[in-house]
């Protein structure tokens, strides 16, 4: 066998990634599925713009009479940060929606205040039990699953379903931008509520009560009975994340906290130390690859970058181990230890497959992501 | 042909798009030996002001800057932050202004809770602008114009003959501001469609 690894020629993904090929001219699917993204959005071009603008005219027309237009959940990052601003910009009434895991810094909780009050935006939190938060954390760790930072992507979408069901919000606007980010390859990361339930089943330590989990069930009544449509205008308009972050810091004192995804501890760890130590995958590659893509980074520079060491802040690994009471031996031996996946556990996965046809109709209609659709609603092919 | 100055710092895209859509002729540049030979400068800007200060030093572009505007007088026009950086301080930063016009650069959200004004920070949008008194610049320009602004610092002059335009957010700030050959407007011509053609157009004639 071939163990040569190929890097992408107009990015850095390479062979060693499942699911990435390549083409005769050795770039790979992702690049080709960006400019297909492109083309069909017309990312950043006088249609794409047009195009969002007619989406904010329906948006305003359907939230007349109601006091928000719209929904937008806030971590204090510069995406979700710059995404208040350019609502106000455009006219809209957004009510901001934060859901506080309680590892957030605090230069991210600063943030969230900062533009809030500026522009008189009201926000919306849902807190966690901070003893139950670390349970789920500490759980996702002992199952020995790649997921550590999953229930917080479950429970953010599913506090804001309900602050717009509350509020009679029809509408979520997601800050994503395929420019900035590209799109996540599919690998065996997965999650969902049922997955959520049964891992905590079989390691948690306490009661779930206030981790807002999201059951198969409620999921079909946000997204069929209430049909609260997500939008991600950066898919639409130009977005450049260093420009939104210049802007940010004159405008709001807003704060850096240097690299994507760090605001959170949770995340933070999960990202630098979790995922490369004990599954030796780095994510990292997503971003720096969308960077190259862009030709906001030659591929020399993002070479270069991605193979720098990780970014650690000190006591993150400490902070991490006493907030989920595990020791120094136990750490160790877990982050040694077995690697598992989802399908060691119970999941909604073959639902979602069964009901295939169902999604794909509600991925046409904007009522779930079409990276959902395509993510988990198909069997992901063990290539290992 | 007009030299438009980049910090590397924010789009300036739209500020050449704007210029060349007016006919006119520009060149984009950081370094000081063509800065030096330009005859006519924009100061564009966003980001902060002690950033912005902090690269004019570092590209050594302070000294060319105030050496054009003050000795051999070519037209220099700062827009949003440029305009901010030709004043002497400003409550955002530490560092100290360019000083070409006597003004200060002031926070609105310290204003506003001082004055009890509830009014969004930034101001953010198109407003209404009054001149003053009329020079180059507002040539063919109607009463009030309406112009495209997003800041959170406003500016205010020592003397009343340097405010040339005055606009209104929770109070009157000035809008656009001039010394001479020296000329700062707050708001984003480059986005303010057909009031910002004709601005630029004048700027050119200049």
């Amino acid at each position: 066998m071939n163990n040569k690894v190929i890097i992408c020629k107009n990015c850095i993904y390479d062979s060693s990634m499942p699911t990435v090929i390549f083409d005769d001219n050795g770039v790979c699917n992702y690049c080709l599925l960006i400019e297909n993204l492109k083309n069909q959005y017309k990312t950043g071009t006088k249609r794409g713009e047009e195009d969002f603008k007619k989406i904010i005219d329906e948006i305003k027309l359907a939230g007349k009479n109601r006091p928000y237009d719209i929904i937008v959940g806030v971590s204090g990052g510069v995406d979700s940060s710059f995404m208040l601003h350019k609502s106000i910009e455009w006219g809209l009434r957004p009510l901001a929606v934060h859901y506080d895991n309680t590892w957030n810094t605090s230069i991210a909780s600063e943030n969230i205040r900062k533009i809030t009050q500026s522009l008189k935006i009201d926000l919306y939190t849902l807190v966690v039990d901070n003893k139950e938060s670390s349970d789920i954390a500490r759980s996702f760790f002992y199952a020995n699953v790649p997921e550590l930072d999953g229930p917080t992507d479950i429970a953010l979408a599913e506090t804001l379903y309900r602050a717009a069901s509350k509020f009679k919000i029809k509408y979520i606007f997601e800050g994503h931008s395929f420019l900035e980010e590209g799109i996540s390859p599919l690998t065996k990361a997965y999650i969902d509520g049922g997955y959520i339930k049964d891992v905590h089943k079989k390691f948690g330590r306490i009661k779930m009560k206030t981790f807002p989990n999201m059951t198969f069930f409620s999921f079909l009544k946000w997204v069929i009975l209430y049909r609260i449509k997500k939008i991600r205008p950066f898919w639409f308009i130009d977005y450049s994340k260093e420009n939104a972050k210049n802007i940010l810091m004159n405008l709001y004192d807003w704060e850096d906290y240097g690299g994507h995804h760090l605001e959170n501890r949770m995340t933070a760890f999960n990202h630098s130390v979790y995922f490369p130590v004990k599954f030796n995958e780095d994510q990292r590659n997503n971003t720096i690859s969308a960077l190259v893509r862009s030709g906001k980074m030659t591929r020399e520079q993002g070479l270069m970058e991605y193979n720098k060491p990780h970014y650690v802040e000190n006591g993150l690994v400490e902070y991490f181990k006493k907030r989920t009471n595990i020791s120094d031996e136990e750490y160790e031996k877990v982050m040694k230890g077995e690697k598992k996946s989802y399908l060691d556990y119970k999941t909604y996965k073959k639902r979602f497959e069964r009901l295939r046809p169902l999604f794909f109709i509600l991925a046409k209609a904007n009522l779930v992501p079409m990276s959902f659709y395509l993510k988990y609603c198909f069997p992901i092919k063990n290539n290992k | 042909m007009i030299t438009i100055i980049d910090l590397g710092i924010g789009n300036i895209g739209s500020v050449i798009n704007m210029v060349k859509h007016v006919g006119g002729e520009c060149e984009v540049s950081s370094f000081p030996s063509v800065i030096k030979r330009a005859s006519k400068l924009i100061l564009p800007g966003v980001g902060s002001f002690d950033r912005a200060m902090n690269k004019l030093r570092e590209i050594q572009l302070e000294e060319v800057i105030f050496e054009k505007a003050t000795i051999d007088k070519i037209p220099l026009l700062g827009i949003c932050l440029g305009m901010q950086l030709l004043t002497n301080s400003s409550e955002e930063g530490k560092e100290k202004g360019l000083g070409l016009i006597q003004a200060e650069t002031l926070s609105f959200k310290k204003e506003f809770s001082k004055q009890i004004i509830k009014e969004r920070v930034p101001h953010m949008g198109w407003n209404d602008v009054h001149v003053l008194h009329s020079n180059g610049l507002t040539e063919n320009l109607i009463e009030p114009s309406r112009f495209y602004f997003v800041h959170s610092y406003y500016v205010r002059c020592h003397e009343k003959k340097n405010s040339f335009m005055k606009s209104h957010y929770g109070f009157d700030f000035d809008s656009g501001i001039n010394n001479d050959n020296i000329y700062g407007v707050q708001f984003h011509p480059e986005k303010s469609h057909k009031y910002g053609k004709k601005l630029i157009t004048n700027f050119i004639k200049l």
